[in-house]
């Protein structure tokens, strides 16, 4: 499969970051295509487009947005560019390079459902991204694309950039709003969704970059259009961000229903050093680690949960096969203890006694009982965590266990025989 | 019964309390004691502590552990 840029655009057109290059090359159609449309009609394509949620849950645009009340006023939209999760790196790359075909999208959305104020929560340390919204946001008000009356339709938005401030847990859409509202970054109790209790307790939807940077396009070409690439559920293309041991690390955008074996070794140049594939991340750091057996996973979000992963956020990690597991679990669960916000108690505890073991199993001073313990305390974790973090902390031990369990006991026995004399 | 009572399952046994009642007042009501930590009847509920997870079979499929109080009684 060829790569396909619907997002990337970039790469084609260089200079598309301009106003005028970014016209030129239809910037700002799908918008007035939306803006001679009822919102209604919007919401309509959109779901009828099938374009799902980018930032992790995979949830469809269109229907989210149809959960937001039509009598309630104000309303919000977020666009949620924390892109915080480890082996993610697409956003950057759209907002630095693209960032006209963003703002549009969230025009797009909000016009949409109806918000008249933005907000942009970015990264804190994406300041050239930040420096290019901020041009961009400037350069469609200059044109009339924002503010009040937009292009005459009686439509006003603005849009607010809020830079985060470095918790892992502000990508979570609930801790956001808190976030942004200005209150400590924790998850709060869904329901109420979003949709009708968000910011200030008002509607609010909160979408993913890649998500809205994929609107203008469905706009301007329709929803058959879209749908000729991926899969029936999950239509249109992904952006793939490759890391780890491969040849040729970085952002691809292909059909959704690219395989991991198409993705790994034709675009990425395959394992470095000549080295064999152990294990791959499918859906950034928090999905569970899939096998060589299944290279042929397409890599859409219902194919990877039938094989016992997650879609996630499309950061595919690869590790070689000189790799130690015990390694790998003990970065892990050492990056949920760091970001766990300490509001419920399993996420807070479980993860502290999960880096605990993992570090005592990598050290070589662990027992096989550690092992089994640190297994144990992953399940106790499960389905009883306030948000998806907890939860990610014990499902990537889990996956790994599902697979490497052998290892890691022959791991900790090989240690401890290096460590203990042998008894005379 | 009328529209605004709701009947429960606590432990297999039905239990009617109003609607929107939070399932660990149902249950007292019912004679069962679920254990609370960060609950209290005068404040809004939380959800934090994690301690009053229960075993809970929801309209959607059999659900392993949700706070008890969170989900009001419905259906
Ligand atoms: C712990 C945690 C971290 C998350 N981090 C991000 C993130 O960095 N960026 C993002 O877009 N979504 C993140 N999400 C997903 C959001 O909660 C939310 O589902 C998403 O932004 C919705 O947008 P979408 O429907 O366009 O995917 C995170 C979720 C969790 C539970
Ligand atoms: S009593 Fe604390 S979560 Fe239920």
């Amino acid at each position: 499969m060829e790569q396909v840029y619907i997002v990337l655009r970039h790469r084609e057109i260089p200079d598309i970051d301009q106003y005028e290059t970014y016209v030129a090359h239809g910037g700002y159609e799908g918008l007035r295509v939306a803006l001679e449309q009822a919102p209604d009609e919007v919401i309509e394509l959109v779901k009828q487009s099938g374009l799902r949620g980018r930032g992790g849950a995979g949830f469809p645009a269109g229907v989210k947005w149809g959960f937001v009340p039509k009598d309630v006023f104000p309303k919000y939209l977020v666009c949620n560019f924390a892109e915080g999760e480890p082996g993610t790196f697409k956003d950057r790359e759209i907002a630095e390079y693209n960032p006209h075909q963003l703002i549009e999208g969230i025009i797009i959305a909000a016009y949409a459902i109806q918000a008249n104020t933005a907000y942009i929560y970015h990264r804190g340390e994406f300041t050239f991204a930040a420096q290019q919204l901020r041009r961009a946001i400037a350069a469609a008000r200059a044109h009339g694309w924002l503010g009040e009356d937009i292009q005459g339709t009686g439509f006003t938005l603005n849009i607010y950039l809020h830079p985060e401030a470095g918790a892992y847990i502000c990508g979570e859409e609930t801790a956001q709003l808190s976030s942004i509202e200005g209150h400590l970054g924790q998850p709060r109790l869904k329901p109420p969704f979003p949709a009708t209790h968000g910011l200030w307790q008002k509607p609010t939807v909160i979408n993913n970059v890649e998500t809205l940077t994929n609107l203008p396009m469905i706009l301007r070409h329709g929803a058959e259009w879209y749908r000729q690439w991926g899969t029936e559920r999950t239509p249109g293309t992904r952006v793939y961000c490759v890391s780890g041991h491969v040849v040729r690390p970085g952002n691809y955008e292909l059909p959704a229903s690219v395989t991991a074996r198409e993705l790994i070794f034709e675009h990425a140049g395959g394992i470095w050093k000549g080295h064999r594939l152990k294990a791959f991340i499918p859906g950034g750091m928090s999905a569970p680690l899939l096998t060589p057996e299944h290279l042929d996973v397409p890599l859409t979000y219902d194919d990877l949960a039938a094989a016992g992963s997650m879609g996630g956020s499309g950061g595919v990690i690869v590790l070689d096969d000189q790799t130690d597991i015990a390694w790998v679990i003990a970065k892990q669960v050492a990056f949920y203890k760091h970001e766990s916000c300490g509001k419920c108690s399993p996420c807070r505890e479980g993860t502290y006694w999960q880096k605990m073991l993992a570090d005592r199993i990598l050290s070589g001073q662990a027992s096989r009982r550690d092992v089994e313990l640190l297994k144990a305390v992953s399940d106790q974790m499960t389905n009883t965590c306030f948000c998806p973090l907890g939860e990610a902390s014990r499902m990537v031990v889990q996956g790994a266990y599902k697979y490497f369990a052998d290892e890691l006991y022959q791991w900790v026995e090989e240690r401890r025989r290096a460590v203990e004399p042998a008894a005379v | 019964m009328s529209a605004d009572k709701v009947t429960i399952y606590v432990n297999g046994r039905p239990v009617e309390a109003p609607a929107g009642t939070v399932i660990v007042e149902a249950a007292k009501a019912a004679g069962v004691e679920i254990p609370v930590f960060c609950y209290h009847p005068k404040l809004t509920p939380v959800g934090m502590c994690r301690m009053c997870l229960v075993k809970w079979d929801s309209p959607r499929g059999a659900r392993t552990a949700p706070p008890s109080w969170t989900r009001r009684a419905s259906r």
